[in-house]
């Protein structure tokens, strides 16, 4: 590796915090660097660095944002900052892209399109000339659909923006290197060696795999390792009425599954690295949506889905890994208070188990969340009780080593509301000779009255003070065969 | 005659910093030495012999805190939470890496899950006490805890910074049956309830260790007629204080911050310690600590630990993982210059490169044979990776070094000039390496550590 590819890998693998997503990219949206904090981040900041700079050619200083899923964006609560950067004082030339994206408090839609989903926003310019556009900002927020917060969180993501951008600036000078044209080449060579390293170390071949959907739909995928490449061919994949996902999106569950498989911390995520993996997503298929279809479900649920088959299908191809699947869904409920109050949270399933040990009780495998509030201070905020969260006892799956277990999560509602809430778009259904399955999702209502009902996968309810959610998440899978485990079988 | 005495000890070394404090000038002392070769009640005995001290305090900023939360290796002790959240400590624990991967795991957690507890209490964040501590699930659990041996008990419940009746009413339980017991409402006013758990934990989990300390102290005590207190993070002394103990562990932050009371002046502080290399931000102060094992309610100055460490490991992989969660080789065996290490660390480097300034307590254990090992070393495990042009360490401590420089610049990013007061014994050693990358940073030494003055004057 050339030492200024080096010194771009380590300038870059700082700049965002530990759970901060945000990107490094070329003026015509080429990526040098991209640091996610989930699946949908990891193809889609070229895509909203493409689809920005085609309509608005950003000048050094100018900020544009997003959250427009066929725009790049991931969902409609998430937002992109896009900011023209020049690395010559004295030059009114873009040279790079700088991407950061914030979150502002997410919410469950079941629409049919994506406007019904809630307030999209195409890039948009938002700061000229030093100046941020607050008036734009205060009509986003008074459109009915908009996220909470949109004013006071993008003023302060665009604060940390800036920020970054010095940070950057000032990293150039610390090691010494310019970002040019013969760099830029050394540089994505270099990634693109390291990932044709990772990649010889699997066995070349190909193998199909499918997974039917509760709605008659089908993600059908051959995956083939090549000497210099890796293709992910989901010609066969239907649509379906469950869920979309961007062709951005898909590339990221298929990214994000190869660099958990490899789980080789060398792996640069760049324009480099992406260049040996190759994604077909036919159009009209759920993993190729076209506006206006509804996005949020397949961006969340449906990208963990795409990345578990994917996941499944290198274990096939290289048993010596020795791990079972994780419970890929996120369990989210959504609280809106009559008081106006809205109140968000995810309930993450177990790990799969490996030969080696029991899986983890209660992480989300594909992403890293942010949301980490104490009791405490949820229980100030909102006219609610958490009753309890504690590891479902054996909802990991059985076998020589158990699969993590998922959570039960309980919430008493003081005030009136209504619930929403989505276990996931479609259940697991994987029992090989390794492996055995965690618990499903559920979710239970009961009601004041001491009536209890159980929900579906997902759905929408009206409750009253005194009623509680029953949130259980689902369990990793078990690894291996205990001999016990098969007498109980 | 009395002194202004401040004493620091880590994992590896201790460092006696003395100012008089008498109209009589008499030369200040300084010692610092490596505790595997001479432990700390020799090094104090030989001090105190050659200096007359008596009637002085000996302000103590211990590492001991550390040292024990890092090995895992407190006392034993049962943690009783709010029914329903017995796995709530243990769900709240950081994750080991921030990127995807095949087996994401938690750190390892201080307590095992079969010594957290739940009680049927509850307090709404209101303060009402929705049920009252059951009197029989104490008194069983408190057999329970007789036969597991277990004599320190810590209590938190949800809401107790509300109100703390159904806290206040399991100690006087545990206390009348003579258990150790600590609060979480007794310690810090936070509105997280795992941190202050943890802080209530972490007093209980190291106070044995600070009574034993304390224990093998006194003889000096009696034999040289001097005091020793410890410093808390809030930069007091205190002794006999279980509560207090476990704030020793940031100690030596607080006094740096308080450094020369001069913080007005600087925009941060650069600790070059043997063991560490910090920042502080002498005028911010931080509520939460984030701990590698979750949130700890603790009043500090802001600080972090910085990216590249003195004895953080140099090998392909640690290069090629961009130092992501890389080793730190400590000081057993330590870096290769003391001639028992096998692995290269980022003061090798430095050595190498002919850039270590003599340190007292280092220099004189440095083997007289390492730099011919640590190039070899290096020569191997870096064959083919850099040019011929320059030598691995160069480059290699070239990146480090910018890696620092980084890092130390996005924490002062808001501001375009920055201040910076560097201390500790790598000071000298660092400052022209990092002033050479960062122009735009003013790093001024003070090669004295201000150490004694910071604790002498509480």
């Amino acid at each position: 590796m050339s030492p200024t590819s080096q010194k771009l890998l380590f300038l870059f693998k700082d700049l965002f915090l530990f759970r901060e997503s945000g990107a490094v990219l070329l003026p015509d949206g080429t990526a040098l660097h991209v640091k996610y904090s989930n699946l949908a981040d990891i193809g889609t900041f070229e895509l909203a660095g493409r689809t920005t700079q085609q309509y608005l050619q950003l000048k050094p200083g100018q900020i544009a944002m997003t959250n427009d899923p066929y725009s790049g964006g991931t969902i409609l609560s998430t937002v992109t900052l896009l900011m023209g950067v020049s690395l010559n004082d004295a030059s009114d030339k873009t040279d790079l892209i700088l991407c950061y994206r914030f979150l502002l408090r997410p919410s469950i839609h079941f629409a049919a399109t994506i406007d019904e989903e809630g307030l999209r926003i195409p890039p948009t310019p938002i700061v000229e000339n030093g100046v941020i556009n607050q008036e734009m900002l205060k009509a986003m927020a008074a459109h009915p659909l908009c996220p909470d917060e949109i004013l006071p969180k993008t003023l302060q993501a665009v604060d940390r923006l800036k920020t970054i951008e010095r940070d950057l600036t000032k990293a150039l000078q610390i090691f010494k290197v310019g970002i040019n044209k013969s760099t830029v080449q050394d540089y994505f060579s270099d990634s693109r060696e390291i990932m044709h390293t990772v990649l010889t170390e699997l066995p070349f071949g190909d193998m199909d795999a499918t997974h039917p959907l509760s709605d008659g739909g089908k993600i059908k995928m051959n995956l083939e390792i090549k000497s210099n490449s890796i293709t992910f061919d989901f010609k066969d994949t239907t649509s379906s009425k469950l869920f979309a996902i961007t062709e951005a999106g898909t590339f990221g569950a298929c990214f994000g599954a190869l660099i958990a498989f490899c789980d080789d911390r060398s792996i640069p995520v760049n324009a480099g690295s992406f260049g040996l993996v190759q994604v077909v997503s036919p159009s009209r298929s759920l993993l190729s949506a076209k506006y206006p279809m509804s996005t949020h479900v397949g961006m969340t649920e449906g990208l963990s889905l795409t990345a578990n088959l994917v996941l499944k299908t290198l274990l096939k191809m290289v048993p010596s890994k020795k791990i079972s699947l994780s419970s890929s869904s996120q369990c989210s409920i959504d609280i809106q208070f009559e008081n106006g109050l809205h109140f968000f949270d995810t309930v993450p399933g177990g790990t799969g188990a490996s030969s080696k040990r029991r899986g983890e009780d209660g992480i989300y495998f594909w992403g890293r969340s942010p949301l980490q509030s104490s009791i405490e201070d949820i229980e100030n905020r909102f006219p609610l009780r958490i009753s309890s969260i504690k590891a479902r006892a054996n909802s990991g799956g059985r076998g020589q080593n158990k699969g993590g277990d998922g959570l039960i999560k309980t919430f008493e509602i003081l005030s009136p509301a209504t619930v929403q809430w989505l276990l996931g778009v479609d259940l697991k259904s994987e029992v090989s000779e390794h492996s055995f399955e965690g618990e499903n999702p559920e979710i239970n209502f009961v009601l004041k009255s001491g009536k209890k009902t159980v929900g579906a996968s997902s759905g929408t309810m009206k409750l009253n003070p005194g009623d509680r959610i029953v949130v259980l998440s689902a369990g990793g899978n078990g690894f291996g065969i205990a001999k016990a485990a098969e007498k109980e079988g | 005659m009395s002194w202004s005495i401040g004493l620091c000890t880590g994992e590896s070394f201790a460092e006696f910093s003395a100012i008089s404090d008498s109209s009589v000038k008499n030369p200040p002392v300084h010692h610092r030495w490596y505790l595997p070769k001479q432990n700390l009640v020799e090094g104090l005995k030989k001090i105190l012999s050659e200096n007359n001290m008596a009637g002085s305090t000996i302000h103590l900023a211990s590492g001991l805190a550390q040292l024990i939360m890092k090995r895992r290796a407190g006392a034993s002790i049962a943690l009783l939470v709010t029914s329903g959240f017995e796995n709530w400590p243990k769900l709240r624990q950081p994750l080991r890496e921030s990127r995807l991967s095949l087996s994401p795991r938690r750190t390892t957690p201080l307590l095992s899950d079969d010594l957290i507890f739940g009680i049927n209490e509850r307090v709404a964040a209101d303060g009402e006490v929705l049920s009252v501590t059951p009197d029989e699930e104490l008194e069983f659990l408190s057999q329970k805890l007789e036969l597991m041996e277990i004599k320190n008990v810590v209590i938190g419940f949800l809401n107790s910074q509300k109100n703390s009746a159904n806290e206040k009413k399991a100690a006087d339980f545990f206390r009348l049956k003579n258990f150790e017991v600590s609060c979480s409402h007794e310690l810090e006013n936070s509105n997280n309830e795992v941190a202050r758990w943890w802080r209530a934990v972490l007093t209980s989990y190291v106070g044995p260790a600070f009574k034993e300390l304390e224990e093998t102290l006194k003889p000096l005590e009696e034999q040289f007629q001097v005091k020793f207190k410890f410093v808390s993070a809030e930069g007091d002394s205190f002794s006999d204080e279980p509560r207090k103990y476990f704030t020793s562990a940031l100690a030596q932050l607080t006094c740096l911050a308080n450094a020369s009371g001069k913080k007005v002046l600087w925009d941060g502080i650069l600790h070059f310690g043997l063991e560490s290399f910090q920042f502080i931000e002498p005028d911010r102060v931080n509520k939460i600590w984030n701990s590698d094992f979750g949130p700890v309610a603790l009043t500090t100055p802001e600080f972090s630990k910085l990216r590249i460490q003195p004895t953080q490991i140099v090998d392909p992989q640690s290069v090629a993982s961009l130092f992501a969660r890389s080793q730190e080789s400590g000081f057993e065996p330590g870096p290769m210059l003391l001639g028992r290490g096998l692995r290269a660390t980022f003061l090798d480097l430095v050595y190498l490169e002919n850039s270590l300034l003599p340190i007292q307590g280092l220099s004189e254990w440095i083997h007289p044979d390492s730099q011919n090992k640590i190039r070899q070393s290096l020569s191997t495990l870096f064959k083919g990776h850099f040019s011929r042009d320059h030598s691995p360490s160069e480059i290699l401590q070239d990146n480090c070094v910018s890696i620092l420089a980084q890092d130390i610049s996005q924490k002062l990013s808001t501001k375009d000039k920055s201040r910076i007061l560097c201390l500790g014994p790598l000071a000298p050693t660092m400052v022209p390496l990092l002033q050479a990358k960062t122009p735009w940073l003013e790093l001024a030494i003070e090669k004295i550590s201000p150490f004694a003055e910071s604790t002498g004057c509480k």
